[in-house]
């Protein structure tokens, strides 16, 4: 939605492809965060969702010219987005992983800071680690929902996948998901800011 | 809690329900505590943590719209400039003549080869103008299947300095990307082993045994960084990325791990790679993928 005065996103694609490099930047900027989102989510981390968020750039400029402007380009760049993220995701998938010796040939954190610290980091990435255990189908339709708020329709449209199955994904994701997060946290032992913790599933139920 | 509870509570989200369906659902304390759950689950992953970089931010915009302009680079001819159609009538008639008086003094063999060498640099060009803002860092998690010369352009964008104009860069790109292309012709593709592509190597390099030794490797490493000294990227068929932090981790040599406690009494061929995310050294199994070794290294 625009602001009042501001101008609309066809309006500024209008003038890029006159020309205009502010109005290109303009564009790029307004979507940046979302993009951003959407990739880091799909991709799974920072690094790659950094160059998935370059590569979905570069990808929108490049094909600007054909946006036919049938559909939003929100969702026209978000769809990008998406592809450039599971584009890095495959190419993450085709080398075998990194894997560290069992925790417990770890050392010891030096201090209690340290502690701290790798506490937060890990606190912090708690969420991302549920995601990566759902499926991948439910991952990128929860991740098109409730990141980059695409329409049932235009989900299914991009998944090429009718509308009720759009539903079932969300559905069955969400339930996943919120038990991966729960999961998650007792594995941790502790509790993610804002997801409380009273009314997930019972255990019997997963 | 059953499948139903969910399929209403994710609609009753998405508000997809019509009025009474959502009194009914508002009627419902489980429904009502799955909505809860999820808007908190929602919020959360709107967030992407450390996202805020803006100097990231602001250097892959320019970059796409560097792009932008570069490919906007051969403008069309103003309106004013076009030719008419009777023009191009004539310069399709004379194309014409001189196609026949072409097809009979044949074209030699080569022909088509320099065509698709004009191809593959077009090509070269466009991937070194993708690459040309991406950090060196990014090397490591190129994609075995690319091109080396895909690799030496994004080493020769990342090495240009800011100062540098995206054409020019770009250019530079192209350029090393080139030249690799020629030096692997020159070795007819045949892969070398893995230690004659490595930057020279440090004295104390050669058998890691603990932390500080692998510290002392990474500050080399950063060092030899810094004054543009750094080889090829080794290959590399591990995700180079710490599954524990999700940095990614620059492959940028190949070391010995000695047997001592710290490398849990293993002597093994490693790669020495770095994380400019933290600052960590990493000494990685060449086999296995597995961190063997890992050490906190500032610059």
């Amino acid at each position: 939605m625009n602001k009042p005065g501001e101008q609309t996103d066809d309006e500024l694609i209008t003038a890029a492809l006159a020309g205009s490099t502010g109005a290109l930047d303009t564009l790029l900027r307004r979507h940046y965060s979302t993009i951003q989102v959407v990739c880091f989510r799909i991709a799974g981390n920072a690094r790659d969702g950094e160059d998935a968020t370059q590569e979905a750039l570069i990808r929108i400029v490049h094909n600007l010219e054909s946006f036919a402007g049938r559909a939003e380009f929100s969702t026209w760049a978000y769809r990008i987005a998406t592809n450039a993220a599971i584009d890095e995701l495959r190419k993450r998938q085709r080398r075998p992983q990194l894997h560290r010796l069992d925790d417990t040939e770890r050392p010891a954190p030096v201090d209690d800071a340290a502690a701290r610290a790798i506490d937060s980091l890990a606190e912090r990435d708690l969420l991302q680690s549920a995601l990566a255990n759902l499926d991948e189908t439910f991952r990128i339709t929860i991740i098109l929902r409730d990141v980059a708020q695409l329409e049932y329709g235009e989900i299914a449209s991009q998944l090429d996948i009718p509308i009720g199955t759009v539903k079932s994904r969300l559905a069955r994701g969400r339930k996943q998901l919120l038990h991966e997060v729960r999961r998650q946290t007792e594995n941790f032992g502790n509790q993610p800011p804002g997801v409380p913790r009273r009314t997930l599933d019972p255990p019997h139920d997963s | 809690m059953t499948d139903e509870t969910f399929a209403a509570a994710s609609a009753y989200f998405d508000n997809e329900l019509n009025a009474e369906e959502r009194a009914v659902a508002e009627s419902d304390p489980a429904i009502m505590a799955v909505v809860a759950d999820w808007r908190a689950v929602h919020d959360a992953l709107a967030v992407v943590p450390g996202a805020n970089n803006d100097q990231r931010r602001e250097a892959t915009i320019a970059a796409a719209v560097a792009t932008f302009q570069t490919r906007d680079q051969p403008q069309a001819p103003p309106p004013s400039a076009r030719w008419s159609n009777r023009s191009w009538l004539g310069v399709a008639a004379a194309t014409l003549i001189i196609g026949l008086f072409g097809a009979i003094f044949v074209v030699g063999p080569g022909s088509g080869q320099d065509s698709a060498t004009s191809s593959q640099q077009s090509d070269t060009l466009q991937d070194a103008q993708i690459n040309r803002d991406v950090p060196a860092e990014a090397l490591a998690a190129d994609d075995s299947e690319e091109t080396s010369a895909t690799s030496a352009a994004a080493t020769a964008a990342s090495t240009t300095t800011a100062s540098t104009s995206p054409e020019a860069a770009g250019s530079i790109a192209a350029e090393a990307a080139l030249d690799d292309e020629q030096n692997a012709d020159q070795s007819n593709g045949s892969a070398a082993p893995i230690t004659s592509t490595l930057a020279p190597r440090a004295p104390d390099m050669a058998a890691i045994t603990n932390e500080q030794e692998l510290a002392a490797v990474g500050r080399w490493l950063i060092a030899e960084r810094d004054a543009r000294r750094l080889g090829a990227t080794p290959e590399f068929a591990c995700d180079p990325t710490d599954p524990a932090t999700g940095s990614k981790i620059l492959v940028l040599a190949a070391a010995q791990l000695s047997p001592s406690p710290d490398t849990n009494g293993s002597v093994a061929p490693v790669y020495v790679g770095l994380s400019f995310d933290d600052l960590t050294t990493y000494a990685i199994d060449t086999q296995t993928c597995q961190i063997q070794l890992q050490a906190a290294t500032s610059s």
